[in-house]
């Protein structure tokens, strides 16, 4: 089989690649004058003109049916987009721009998750950071927290061993006001107040799904709520 | 509006100048044709309309990199068919790029006698207003195969060189030459099948254009086998 067209010779990619101004200025040239003197290749450089405007002219068609205002629209959100970008530019140091804020879109969808297991965290340090009081067994005296306010007891023994809590320093029954506002100066806490001790908790699971965490195997529970946003969900588009 | 080069030229300085106002002369000058590309990839408006943001986005995001080595439009498309191929990409559309080649044109005769006629046809302009000739043109486009497609839009409505569009498609020109020349093939075909079911065809248009210097019309091509595209 052939791939010629009439009896020039000439090659249908050939004819299209100059029809498409691929063609070496003198390979043109030469065409050129074939072209005119053979009907036939004249008629096959009509079709890929057909096929050319066609194409062009049925995808311009279709995009001036989209009315205006889709453009007007996406202008706005591209205005919106490129003053967003603006200021996450100036914010790092004029920076080419948008690194982190493109991370920040892209890590969307897990951001709550993320947000919610660094404030576990975060809690969790807390509570460690001062765990001191507790018996090596672990057993927490959670009604403690709020009636054992020692602060001498709280320090950390030199060799690591957790203190027990001094018998001597048990809280008292709260006294009457008036003996309180009488010990005014005194900017300690009042021996007979009741304060927040430092225990130990431990962590014994984490529901991110359930939006729930219990802190405390004994007495105080903590329970974090992680909201998940009520919407939108981002597309896969959008990442 | 007439867009010349150097208006997009003076327009993308302002633009690296930081002058908003500019970039949103260049978008309303491109918008429509940038979407027109997006939907002749995606031939979906919806997401031909998201990808026309998207390469505006880009655009600006990337123009103080744009050292003008190749013409603003030509860059611009560059980008809009990057993100076209990559949102068919992502939404795994591969289906009909498996089966490239099972559209065939085939036969030697078949060539002249997939003519489409130029009397009717030779002001694509006037033709497509015929909303029979729009569709089945629309219609061929959409059975094309996913890479004839892109080389038929590439070529036809962006007007990228073969090297433009062999990096696009990441494969030599070569490929990208026997690809653009089975698409049109294919095109040629579906649209003669399809029109000669279009009673009112003959009266779109008139004139006799196209490539440019045609005047025949004749059926009588008796030549020229096509040889199948190699897996491209």
């Amino acid at each position: 089989m052939t791939n010629t067209v009439g009896t020039s010779g000439v090659s249908r990619e050939e004819l299209a690649r100059h029809f498409d101004g691929e063609l070496t200025g003198a390979e043109a040239h030469e065409l050129a004058a074939q072209i005119d003197a053979d009907p036939e290749l004249q008629a096959e450089l009509a079709q890929l003109g057909i096929i050319q405007g066609l194409v062009s002219e049925t995808l311009m068609a279709k995009a001036e049916a989209v009315p205006q205002a889709r453009f007007e629209q996406m202008w706005d959100e591209i205005d919106r987009t490129l003053d967003r970008e603006a200021k996450a530019s100036t914010a790092s140091g004029a920076q080419p721009a948008s690194f982190w804020s493109r991370m920040m879109e892209a890590l969307r969808p897990v951001r709550w998750p993320l947000a919610g297991a660094a404030a576990a965290a975060a809690v969790a340090l807390v509570v460690f950071s001062g765990g001191d009081d507790v018996g090596p067994d672990g057993a927490n005296k959670a009604d403690a927290v709020a009636s054992a306010p020692q602060p001498d007891a709280t320090a950390p023994t030199q060799d690591g061993a957790t203190p027990k809590p001094a018998p001597t320093k048990a809280p008292k029954a709260a006294p009457p006001a008036g003996d309180m506002m009488a010990q005014a100066p005194d900017p300690e806490p009042a021996d007979d107040m009741p304060k927040p001790k430092k225990v130990e908790a431990e962590i014994h699971g984490v529901e991110f799904s359930g939006h729930t965490g219990r802190i405390s195997k004994t007495g105080t529970v903590t329970v974090l709520y992680l909201e998940e946003e009520a919407e939108p969900k981002d597309s896969e588009r959008s990442l | 509006m007439v867009s010349t080069e150097a208006d997009d030229q003076a327009l993308v300085a302002a633009c690296k100048a930081g002058d908003r106002r500019a970039f949103h002369a260049l978008f309303q000058r491109y918008e429509r044709k940038v979407y027109a590309v997006a939907y002749g990839f995606l031939r979906n408006q919806e997401d031909a309309l998201d990808v026309t943001q998207e390469a505006f986005i880009k655009v600006h995001r990337y123009l103080p990199n744009f050292e003008g080595q190749s013409s603003f439009y030509t860059w611009l498309y560059r980008i809009v068919a990057n993100l076209c191929i990559d949102h068919l990409r992502r939404a795994g559309r591969k289906k009909d790029v498996e089966f490239d080649d099972k559209l065939r044109h085939d036969g030697e005769n078949d060539a002249a006698a997939a003519r489409l006629p130029v009397s009717t046809l030779g002001d694509p302009s006037k033709a497509v207003r015929d909303k029979e000739i729009l569709d089945a043109v629309e219609a061929s486009l959409a059975e094309l195969s996913e890479k004839h497609r892109m080389v038929i839009v590439m070529r036809e409505l962006q007007g990228l060189s073969y090297a433009d569009m062999a990096k696009e498609m990441n494969c030599s020109k070569g490929t990208i030459m026997s690809r653009l020349f089975h698409a049109r093939r294919n095109m040629q075909k579906l649209l003669k099948q399809r029109l000669d079911h279009v009673p009112s065809g003959g009266d779109a248009a008139g004139g006799n254009s196209g490539g440019g210097k045609s005047g025949s019309s004749s059926n009588t091509d008796g030549s020229g086998s096509v040889t199948q595209e190699a897996a491209s």
